[in-house]
């Protein structure tokens, strides 16, 4: 009897437990962007799939005016609760002083001194690309704090260029520098930007999915519109690890130039 | 996870013994450096000769480490970085933090020349 109330106690909580977990899921997929819409000659799609009911993946846009617009994405280390809370301090420490960084690599440096003390009491780090583009010039300038290079596709060339600029992960020392570099756009060309839980998925024999395989995926389905080059590149990984079940958060933005 | 501790000339060596140093187990590397400092050790290495494959967790705990040596004036170095491994620590520019060392020999001369790499 009194192990059956025992029992009856520990499932009333399991179950508050998993309803707590469904609000903070909701509301953490409610605090990653809608597409920005109102930028002149980019379509753009993302998604961000955490491994268990919250991630730490992130990503964000700025839009300052109709023709200058700021993309980030960033990887929190562990993909569990903590991860998620260093996520959400991330997104408002950024969201409220991006406007103050004068280039992609200020706002890196900017965020690593904002975030040190706390990222290093919680034992977490992040990984970042921020990119400042101008429709007008062009002009994509970025910098990373040790995010995954980006891919991108010129126009009628055949494979994928990274682009990596050279910087730590913030958390880890004050008074890091990051490298800016600058590559100019053209119509047709595409960007992906990613989390490591894509490259990082498993097959069933172990083989992890990489960078290669995600450049073909994502070149396989160049011509088709930024949410279908998502949805191409998702089914590929779903069917390469098997059983369906994603090991590690999972974030992509594609940008077109149109 | 199993990590083997062992002593050389002064070195408390800690060896991960799993293939994968992720999230499910890389707080009880993060917890024996912990530990060694505490106790206080001034030499670690971490030889990573059987990991094969280090996520974000794993070197979350590197970097928990590295600062725990910070804080006690102690010295943390590294050892055995097979090539999945080598390659994050590249693109998360760790390379810079860590002093590396090629195998398990070189890393212990470099304690017994007192050298110190940036």
């Amino acid at each position: 009897m009194e192990q059956k109330a025992a029992h009856m106690t520990e499932d009333r909580a399991d179950s508050a437990l998993a309803r707590e977990l469904e609000t903070a899921r909701r509301i953490q997929l409610l605090l990653l962007p809608e597409v920005p819409h109102g930028v002149l000659g980019v379509r753009i799609a993302c998604r961000s799939i955490p491994a268990h009911q919250v991630g730490g993946d992130y990503y964000d846009f700025f839009r300052w005016d109709e023709s200058t617009l700021d993309l980030v994405i960033a990887d929190v280390s562990g993909h569990d609760l903590g991860a998620a809370l260093i996520m959400v301090e991330t997104r408002s420490v950024l969201r409220a002083h991006a406007y103050r960084a004068g280039d992609a690599g200020d706002a890196l440096s900017m965020l690593n001194e904002l975030l040190y003390d706390d990222l290093t009491r919680t034992e977490l780090f992040l990984s970042m690309f921020y990119a400042k583009y101008c429709t007008d010039t062009r002009l994509f300038s970025y910098a990373s704090a040790g995010h995954n290079p980006p891919l991108l596709l010129r126009c009628g060339r055949e494979g994928c260029m990274d682009l990596d600029a050279d910087g730590m992960i913030l958390g880890v020392m004050k008074g890091v520098t990051f490298e800016e570099k600058n590559i100019r756009l053209q119509d047709g060309d595409m960007l992906v930007l990613y989390t490591d839980g894509i490259t990082e998925t498993k097959s069933g024999s172990g083989e992890l999915f990489g960078r290669e395989r995600l450049c073909r995926a994502v070149y396989a389905h160049r011509g088709a519109p930024p949410e279908a080059v998502i949805d191409g590149v998702l089914a590929e990984v779903r069917v390469f690890s098997g059983d369906g079940a994603l090991q590690d958060d999972i974030s992509l933005v594609v940008m077109k130039i149109d | 996870m199993e990590i083997a501790v062992t002593e050389n000339s002064g070195v408390t060596i800690l060896t991960p013994m799993n293939e994968r140093l992720d999230a499910h187990n890389s707080d009880t590397l993060k917890g024996a450096m912990k530990e060694s400092f505490e106790a206080g050790a001034k030499n670690v290495l971490v030889d990573l000769s059987n990991v094969r494959f280090i996520d974000s967790s794993g070197l979350g705990a590197l970097v928990s480490g590295f600062k725990n040596s910070v804080s006690h004036r102690g010295r943390l170095t590294l050892s055995g970085l097979q090539e999945q491994v080598r390659s994050m620590f590249e693109l998360t520019r760790l390379h810079r933090v860590f002093e590396i060392y090629e195998g398990l020999d070189e890393a212990l001369a470099s304690f017994a020349e007192g050298d110190v790499h940036g």
